[in-house]
């Protein structure tokens, strides 16, 4: 079959005809790609040819070489340098000649340039691509498909390669948008392709933004683009501006007074969504930025710095103009509103916030008078446009200014709680749930409680969405009350009581209640009850434990219950409802453990261990692997609350978590069980010893395995020292293994610059302090003689340790919680090895640790460092 | 010529006769100064046959003679003759027959001669009088008792010349002390059983001696273990020594006067000052700790068993202060390890029945409270109390072992809550029981055990006694909530209740002990500085609180109390904004009790009323000073106040009360802080007569005001120039003073920088004077760098704000020198480039070094010398400036946390004590080594405390000024310098270091960087960046064409 009908049927034939076509471009292209890639491209660049055919060819050239998978692309991209360089010279010849030949739009021939060069440029290889694209563009009789598609090409090619390797070319590609984008060009389309292609090539135009005479005329050029007549046009225009804002505010004041502000602030009143959002958009990003300079400038001050770079306070200078419309747009909101739409209304909505954080104060004298004018008006639009500002300036403004305002206003929300509208109900339980959260010490007095949590209990009737307002308002509640009654801002402390007490246990039962809704799976009701329900038993003082007991018992009930269920589930839709069940359920029942006393926890761990084992077990092959996760984080807690007497269940419970210590492939199912192995070495010590061979085979098979997710890692390596500080001197027989292991997890060094590698990296290292210490402590033993022996197994390696702590010294990234273990381990060195340490102890490394300890703003690190201090003083002076 | 010994017995008696006396001694002036005059005098006095009054007169007159003219002085000037002295001849003649003298006569002469003892010694011991010591020593070593004592009591006096001294003044003390002691030891033991009066007072005279000698350093070279062993012994023996019975028939409040009790007094001070000082190992320095564990093992149990003898004398009289040092010997004996074994089974028995007992209120109480409220109260608030109490040192006790023994605070408290639950319980026992309670509330509130049961103990035993009828309990009922005020109540409704208990009682209880008590107690009911006081506390006082404080201000008056003082001034604070409605009438009152208190105090002649005056005179002021402060922004009232503090102002001043002076000061600082009324600034007249009269010490003290005078309103300041002149006067005075106070000279060199910089180009005419006094106190030696930096840079100021005046005025300095004195001044500053610390300074130095750099322009043959070290010395200070800015934001953001991890030093549990006792052994010997090594540690820290200096809390109109910017004006400097003198600009620039290059280029970005700023900041105070353009324009021109060539 020729090639060229083949095309024919992918475009037009029937299911078969497509299906035998499919298989025959399979086969080609593993046959023969080069010359497959060739042939498409001649049909491509033959005008003679059908258009849809063409268009055909031009999409499986670019399938051959573009993947939206980044490691297909890659592997493609391979393939595709691998071709003879004068086959690559003549398909590439073929698509940039076809551009400006076709009709349809968008051009196909463009995404073949575009995903080529992205291949190519990178490895300098087709230099004269990005020139020819522009003369394409630039030159005098250039059709206007020529110049758009040209234009396209550079958008992709600018959207999709780092903009590093495009930096040196940023003048050529300017000059092409910058002509394609000019008011005196005729085609809106090519307008249209430059301004998108801009919009790309934002990120690597630095060094011409920062040329005034560049700049302005690029500015210029937007500008007038917004006001194009093509409302295409115009939203391209503004995007860019967002952008420019985002990227160069510190270069927009010359624009901002003469042009900015004007064009965005009528666009924002566009009957255009688009142009509207766009607008609303823009002052968005300027609060953003805004709020961040204001950040900057704080810290600057603070560290006795001047800001490099600073807010010209736009935001706070336009609030008295943006505010209006801003009001006028909230008020726009439809009956039958998609959740999920985006709209200028929601978007205003996102704005106001975004300028209380901003302006901070400042808000309130501009929205204050429209809420109050608003709040009762008939038309419910207005009601809930009043109800929602509050509810979005309530972050931003000080508590000294908030909460007289908030006492003043709250009877009125919660009268909204009982508004005709859905809608007004709903932003009004939102309301104040932000309040509850925002301003907690507002609301948490006698007057104002009372008719409050009445008001959301009721609410807990009310709609889905506006019952999962109402639970949320309810843990921010539970949180804040449990934190002003915690005697002396001691964050472990339970207090006696608080002012939820007399409340607590009708809401508990409510919350309950709710979770059994038959409407609970929509806005996210039942795990929004759950989750309020555990917010109020871990945020529980002394006298409401009576409704902790009960609770508990309700939750193992459930627990039962829907084991039963499983064997009556039908399809699909009705498993995934009892995985996340269950999956709630684990969670409420930690919270529940955590607060059972250690007299009542034997009493139902049978009950507990027997669900928990049973959904284990039941699940451990199936892909419910968040069942799986949180029943494991159940067993840890039952392990934490019972302790020893967890033993008689390690038989049962060894095989499920044998399977689960090796799910490699769900990393979160892995390092659950990680964590119940580190919670046994804490709570039943040496009784670990029998499991430990199977248990540190796993671990450590983890621990090296290249399909374990890496952030299980840190925690293995922990892990280790929980097992040596539970079994002892029991542990020398896995101590060189692990000791050769942590040396190898302790050279691996991070990039600097890489910010999203350095948690990850501090992570790691504790995991090796933390494996370290309990090694030592482990192999010191209780009593000192026998110790001393199985400590010169790690004798060979303190050099090892040595240079990780100077690794460490040396690095500033790391973190309070590194240093204070360092500091720990230090100190442990110089208890353990006493007086063979001493030449180390005047070590630069152990020097500067020790007084970043000292210095921490961390009291654990402190007293560690401290403590260090005085073992080392200790050892010198005897 | 000479006198016969009749004629001076004649004189001597007229002067006893008031019709004669002035007679007599004009006749007596005209002889004194004969040679052999005092010696005759002395004769006389020993003379028997001579009356007694004649020789007691004769006796002043010699004591009078020798104090005033034994000194050998020097004329004030040289042309003056020298003023008389005794003569050698007479001199020795009087030393050599002193201690005879001593010795032979009855008392009252005696008590004079001791003195003359005292200032001879003084002057002539070792060198001139060596002899003293071989003097003593005879006597001591005759058999008789009277030369002993009459001996002791000489030697006692050059005793008390060397209490003070350090060891190594010491020596020729120590070496009489060789010879000395083991003598005076004999005698002591000689007499141990004699309790005849001369024999009392002989040991009681060996004691005092051997405290004295003791009582600050221990030499062990002096005393050894031997013989230390012995006075110890001694000591204990007398101490438990029974008192004759004829003592013990003698009314109470004589008896504890008497030798027999006072030798104990003094045996047992020696013993309790060894123990404190230099038995206790763990806390003795180090040179004692030998002797220390020798002592704790050998000794301190067998005193201990004498102090408890001391203490169960079972209804037996005991005097109060050896009650009071037995307690506290068992306080000492409460921390080693040793003696706590010891003393722990019979601790719960001494509380119990010792401590307990004490701590009831007693009839002598009850007497005073009833009968003498105010004396009730100020022996209650006494401080000096503290040294003399036994009451005190109880409830110390009690502390101490409840807090450095766990089991026996849960002993004292079982006891206290069963005899509380005692409904038969006497009211003075439940108020000692409270006592105990209050007295270990500080142990009680850190343990979570207790801490959650104060709040019901409180409830059920303290609050009812509020309404007790018996005014002592309801006292005891407000100290008891004072004790545990840091609690935190649970119930709201409870703490309510307290702070409503305590306002009753200030406000309605009739006694005012209890109105007292129930001040202190509000005191530490509103006190909550870390949290914010509890609304509802706030809002409960706060309804009365006009009354409140009008009814503390006549307690104030009434009692003179300094602590109600205290209170006054917190809830001043506390209630602010309610305050500023009756702040006059507060006032008012203040002013009329001060007023009173200080008339009052210039009555009295016994110098202890007057300091107790004088305290609660001080605490009015303060008081006054706390409204005055609160009320600083309100200018209205503060005028109003101001009319009331005047005459309380004036009354210090005219009756010139210098124990006020510093709270004057501060007074007036305050009154002009903010605003300088006229009746202010004609105050500034009156401290200068004042500062000329006899506050020319005070300079530092007065700096504050002066700084107002010249700061807050400059304009008024220069509308009178005697206002500056005034206080140019008085810098002049200081700094040409010659005096060694480099504190005042450079306070008053910084208030001449300040007056330069405050007026900027105002004061051409005076200026060429202050350089000029600036210039003169250069030349001559300066031994600070804070002066000497101080004084240039009152020039480089000057510098900066009146160039041209400067110039001129160093260049007139130049011609009449013949050299160039602007080249020296360079110099100078240079050489000091980095010894300015602190922003201020350093900001000065860099705006006086862009005015040299604009100067240099001008190529003055002078400044091209040193124009290769401009930029360099910019670099430096600029450099640092940048990090004195770093620190300083540092530092304020340090403050915001500090360590929490104070806890009770509680000592170890038993199980411990043993291998503590193991441990401390290694310790001492490691102490040594580990102060050493805590310094090293150190070394590394404390390199950013040079950012900052005193001075420079003395604000000038270019600190935190914004238009004023060193590294913008040095930007505009080096660029105006580039385009106008490119030649200049590459003279001064070639020659830079490739790192001084890169500075500068820092500087300059930090340049724009601060501009930037500024501008940003105003725009944020503007409200924002002012929008004006509001239509979308036509058309767009940013004035760019298109630069991207199209073709």
């Amino acid at each position: 079959m020729e090639l060229i009908t083949v095309l024919e049927k992918t475009a037009f034939g029937n299911q078969a005809e497509l299906e035998a076509a499919r298989n025959f471009l399979e086969q080609a292209a593993l046959h023969d790609l080069p010359n497959l890639l060739r042939q498409l491209s001649d049909i491509l660049r033959n005008t003679a040819h059908n258009e849809v055919t063409r268009a055909q060819a031009a999409i499986q050239l670019k399938n051959a070489i573009y993947s939206k998978d980044e490691s297909v692309k890659q592997q493609y991209q391979d393939r595709w340098l691998q071709i003879p360089e004068e086959i690559r010279l003549y398909i590439k010849n073929n698509c940039i000649e076809s551009l400006g030949t076709e009709t349809k739009r968008p051009s196909q021939a463009a995404q073949c340039v575009g995903y080529i060069a992205c291949a190519e440029l990178p490895r300098e290889l087709w230099p004269d691509c990005i020139n020819r694209l522009m003369v394409n563009v630039t030159s005098q009789n250039a059709s206007e498909m020529l110049k758009e598609s040209s234009l396209e090409a550079i958008g992709y090619i600018c959207q999709d390669i780092n903009p590093d390797i495009l930096e040196t070319q940023s003048n050529q590609i300017l000059t092409a948008i910058v002509n394609g984008m000019r008011k005196e060009e005729g085609s809106d389309h090519v307008r249209l392709a430059a301004s998108r292609a801009l919009y790309n090539s934002l990120e690597f135009t630095r060094n011409n933004f920062s040329k005034d005479s560049e700049r302005n005329y690029i500015m210029q050029i937007i500008c007038e683009a917004t006001q194009s007549d093509n409302d295409q046009i115009k939203v391209s225009a503004l995007q860019n501006l967002v952008r420019i804002m985002n990227l160069y505010y510190e270069y927009m004041e010359n624009y901002m007074g003469q042009a900015l502000f004007a064009i965005t602030v009528s666009a924002m009143k566009s009957t255009n969504d688009e142009v509207a959002l766009q607008g609303v958009e823009f002052w968005s990003s300027i609060c953003e930025e805004e709020s961040e300079l204001a950040a900057e400038y704080q810290d600057a001050v603070d560290e006795g710095r001047t800001p490099t770079s600073v807010s010209r306070h736009y935001a706070r200078g336009a609030l008295q103009y943006l505010v209006p419309i801003i009001l006028q747009r909230l008020c726009e909101q439809k009956d039958t509103e998609d959740e999920d739409e985006w709209n200028p209304c929601k978007a205003a909505g996102v704005c106001l916030m975004l300028l209380a954080s901003c302006v901070e104060d400042d808000i309130l004298g501009h929205v204050m008078p429209f809420i109050n004018d608003n709040i009762k008006n008939s038309n419910w639009q207005y009601r809930e446009a009043a109800v929602m500002a509050f509810g979005s300036i309530i972050e931003g403004p000080s508590a000294d200014k908030l909460k007289p305002i908030v006492a003043q206003a709250i009877a009125m929300f919660i009268e909204l709680l009982k508004d005709p509208s859905v809608i007004v109900r709903d932003t009004a339980a939102w309301t104040i749930g932000r309040i509850c959260e925002a301003v907690p010490e507002a609301i948490i007095n006698e007057s104002i409680l009372q008719p409050l949590l009445e008001g959301l209990v009721m609410g807990l009737n009310a709609e889905p969405r506006v019952a999962t307002n109402a639970c949320w308002a309810l843990s921010s509640i539970a949180v804040s009350a449990m934190e002003m009654a915690r005697p002396n801002d001691d964050e472990d402390a339970t207090a006696e009581t608080y002012c939820l007490s007399k409340y607590f246990e009708p809401i508990v039962e409510k919350l309950l209640a709710t979770t059994e809704r038959h409407d609970g799976s929509q806005s996210n009701l039942r795990s929004s009850a759950y989750e309020a329900l555990m917010e109020m038993i871990k945020n529980s003082p002394r006298d409401c434990y009576t409704t902790v007991q009960k609770t508990t018992i309700v939750i193992l009930g459930r627990l039962e219950n829907v084991i039963q269920l499983e064997s009556s589930i039908q399809n699909s839709s009705d498993r995934r409802q009892v995985f996340d069940l269950q999956s709630l359920l684990c969670a409420t029942l930690q919270s529940v453990l955590r607060k059972v006393t250690p007299e009542d926890a034997p009493q139902i761990s049978d009950h507990i261990m027997t669900a928990l084992l049973h959904m284990l077990t039941q699940t451990a092959n199936s892909k419910a692997s968040s069942v799986q996760e949180d029943a494991f984080l159940a067993v840890s807690t039952l392990i934490d609350v019972l302790g020893e007497k967890f033993l008689k269940y390690m038989d049962s419970l060894k095989p499920i978590l044998y399977v689960g210590l090796k799910n490699f492939d769900e990393y979160q199912v892995c390092q659950a069980a990680v964590g119940v192995v580190g919670d046994l070495g804490r709570n039943i010590g040496s009784k670990i010893l029998p499991y430990c061979d199977d248990i540190m085979t796993i671990l450590l098979e983890g621990l090296i395995s290249p399909k374990l997710n890496k952030t299980v890692k840190p925690l293995i390596l922990s892990t280790f020292g929980d097992i040596a500080l539970a079994i002892g001197t029991d542990f020398k027989k896995y101590a060189e293994v692990v000791l050769n292991a942590l040396h190898q997890a302790s050279l691996i060094h991070t990039d600097p610059n890489d910010f999203d590698l350095i948690d990850y990296f501090n992570e790691l290292r504790e995991g090796c302090l933390d494996a370290y210490t309990g090694i030592l402590q482990g192999l010191k033993g209780n009593n000192n003689t026998p110790g001393i022996v199985d400590l010169t197994i790690v004798h060979p390696h303190i050099n090892n340790i040595l240079s990780f702590l100077d690794i460490l010294s040396k690095d500033q990234n790391i973190n309070e919680a590194v240093v204070s273990a360092a500091c720990g381990l230090i100190g442990d060195l110089v208890s353990c090895f006493g007086q063979q340490l001493i030449p180390f102890t005047e070590n630069m490394a152990i020097f500067n640790l020790l007084e970043r300890g000292k210095k921490s703003k961390n009291s654990r690190a402190r007293t560690l460092s401290t403590w260090a201090t005085k073992e080392i003083r200790k050892l010198k002076n005897a | 010529m000479s006198y016969s010994s009749e004629k001076l017995v004649h004189l001597l008696e007229s002067t006893l006769n008031p019709q004669l006396r002035k007679q007599a001694e004009d006749e007596l002036g005209l002889i004194y100064n004969v040679q052999g005059f005092s010696t005759n005098i002395l004769q006389l006095i020993m003379t028997e046959q001579v009356s007694m009054p004649i020789r007691q007169a004769g006796a002043i007159y010699l004591k009078n003679m020798i104090n005033q003219y034994w000194y050998e002085k020097k004329p004030e000037k040289p042309d003056e003759i020298v003023p008389f002295t005794i003569s050698e001849a007479d001199k020795q003649t009087i030393r050599n027959n002193l201690i005879e003298a001593v010795i032979h006569s009855p008392d009252p002469i005696r008590a004079q001669l001791i003195v003359c003892v005292r200032t001879i010694t003084t002057q002539d011991f070792p060198e001139k009088w060596p002899a003293i010591v071989d003097k003593v020593h005879h006597f001591i070593q005759t058999s008789d008792i009277n030369s002993w004592n009459g001996a002791l009591q000489a030697f006692y006096q050059l005793c008390k010349l060397f209490e003070y001294k350090t060891s190594k003044d010491r020596e020729p003390y120590h070496n009489a002390m060789r010879v000395l002691l083991p003598m005076f030891l004999e005698r002591l033991c000689q007499l141990t059983d004699d309790q005849s009066d001369l024999a009392v007072l002989t040991k009681k005279q060996i004691l005092k001696i051997f405290f004295t000698f003791i009582q600050f350093i221990l030499p062990l070279d002096v005393l050894d273990k031997n013989s230390l062993s012995n006075w110890i012994e001694i000591s204990n023996v007398i101490l438990v020594q029974p008192v004759p019975d004829h003592v013990e028939q003698i009314d109470k409040d004589e008896r504890s006067e008497l030798s027999w009790w006072k030798i104990k007094k003094w045996s047992i001070r020696i013993l309790n000052r060894i123990f404190d000082r230099y038995g206790t190992p763990a806390t003795c320095s180090k040179e004692y700790t030998e002797f220390a564990n020798f002592f704790l093992k050998g000794y301190s149990r067998i005193s201990l068993v004498r102090m408890k003898y001391s203490l169960y004398r079972n209804g037996v009289y005991v005097s109060p202060r050896v009650l009071q040092q037995a307690i506290i010997y068992l306080e000492y004996a409460v921390v080693p390890a040793f003696t706590w074994k010891f003393m722990k089974p019979h601790m719960l028995v001494i509380i119990q029945q010792i401590l307990y007992p004490l701590m009831c209120h007693t009839d002598e109480d009850q007497d005073l409270f009833e009968n003498d409220p105010v004396e009730y109260i100020k022996i209650k608030y006494d401080v000096f109390e503290d040294f003399v109490s036994p009451v005190n040192a109880a409830r110390q006790l009690v502390y101490q072992v409840a807090s450095k023994r766990k089991q026996m605070l849960e002993q004292a408290m079982l006891f206290c809550m069963s005899e509380l639950q005692n409904g038969q319980l006497a009211a003075r026992n439940k108020d000692g029981i409270l006592h105990i309670i209050g007295a270990v509330a500080p142990v009680l509130l850190k343990k979570n055990v207790y801490k959650d049961q104060v709040e019901m103990m409180l409830v059920s035993y303290v609050f009812p006694e509020f309404m007790s009828q018996h005014g002592f309990l309801r006292a005891r009922a407000c100290w008891v909530l004072k004790q545990f005020a840091r609690v935190e109540f649970k119930s709201q409704e409870n703490l309510l209740n307290a702070c409503n208990c305590v306002k009753q009682r200030i406000l309605n209880d009739s006694c005012l002990p209890v109105n007292v008590e129930a001040c202190c107690a509000l005191n530490e009911l509103i006190n909550d500085e870390e949290n914010e006081l509890n609304p509802a506390v706030k809002e409960l006082v706060g309804q009365n609180i006009q009354q409140i404080i009008l009814k503390m201000l006549n307690l104030i008056r009434d009692t003179e109390n300094d602590d109600v003082s205290g209170v006054i001034q917190r809830l001043i604070y506390v209630y602010e904004d309610q305050i500023s409605a009756f702040a006059v009438d507060i006032m008012k009152h203040l002013a009329e009790t001060f007023l009173s208190i200080v008339k009052c105090a210039e009555e009295q002649e016994d110098a202890d009323v007057k300091d107790d005056k004088t305290i609660t005179a001080v605490g009015i002021l303060s008081t006054v000073e706390s409204i005055l402060s609160v009320m600083e922004g309100k200018l209205e009232i503060m005028h109003e106040l101001e009319k009331i503090v005047m005459p309380v102002i004036n009354a210090i001043i005219q009756n010139g009360m210098l124990d006020f002076y510093e709270e004057l000061f501060t007074l007036i600082c305050t009154l002009t802080s903010k605003q300088i009324s006229e009746p202010m600034w004609n105050l500034l007249y009156v401290i200068y007569d004042i500062f000329q009269n006899d506050a020319a010490d005070y300079f530092a003290e007065l700096m504050p005001v002066l700084h107002n005078y010249v700061q807050v309103d400059t304009k008024s300041f220069l509308a009178d120039p005697k206002r500056l002149e005034c206080i140019l006067k008085m810098i002049k005075q200081v700094l040409d003073a010659q005096i060694d106070d480099d504190e005042s000279e450079s306070h008053a060199a910084k208030l001449l920088e300040i007056i330069v910089l405050q007026c900027h180009g105002q004061i051409d005419s005076v200026l060429p004077s202050i350089v000029q006094l600036v210039f003169e106190r250069l030349s001559k030696e300066v031994e600070s760098t804070e002066l000497r930096t101080m004084l240039l840079q009152v020039v480089i100021a000057a510098l900066w704000c009146n160039t041209d005046v400067l110039v001129q005025t160093l260049d007139n300095f130049s011609m009449s020198h013949g050299r160039s004195i602007m080249l020296d001044f360079i110099n100078k500053w240079f050489g000091d480039i980095d010894c300015f610390f602190g922003i201020h300074d350093r900001k000065v130095c860099a705006l006086g070094l862009n005015t040299l750099l604009h100067l240099t322009v001008k190529r003055r043959a002078d400044l091209d010398q040193v124009s290769g070290k401009l930029l360099p010395s910019m670099c430096t200070v600029l450099d640092d400036l940048s990090k004195a800015y770093e620190n300083k934001a540092r530092e304020d953001s340090d403050d915001e946390y500090e360590e929490t991890d104070a806890d009770l030093d509680e000592v170890y549990s038993d199980e411990e004590e043993e291998n503590e006792k193991k441990n401390r052994a290694t310790q001492s010997n490691a102490k040594e080594g580990e102060e050493d090594d805590e310094s090293d540690l150190d070394d590394f820290d404390d390199d950013d405390e040079y950012d900052r200096t005193l001075l420079e809390n003395y604000s000038t109109c270019i600190d935190n000024n914004d238009e004023i910017d060193e590294f913008v004006i040095f930007k505009e400097t080096l660029q105006a310098l580039q385009t106008t003198q490119p030649q200049f600009y590459e003279q001064i620039t070639g020659s830079l270091t490739p790192e001084q290059c890169k500075q500068i280029q820092e500087f300059i970005t930090t340049a724009n960087k601060r501009q930037a700023d500024k501008e940003s900041r105003k725009l944020l105070a503007a409200g924002g960046y002012s929008f004006t353009n509001i239509q979308v324009p036509n058309q767009f021109n940013f004035g760019a064409q298109n630069v991207f060539g199209h073709q």
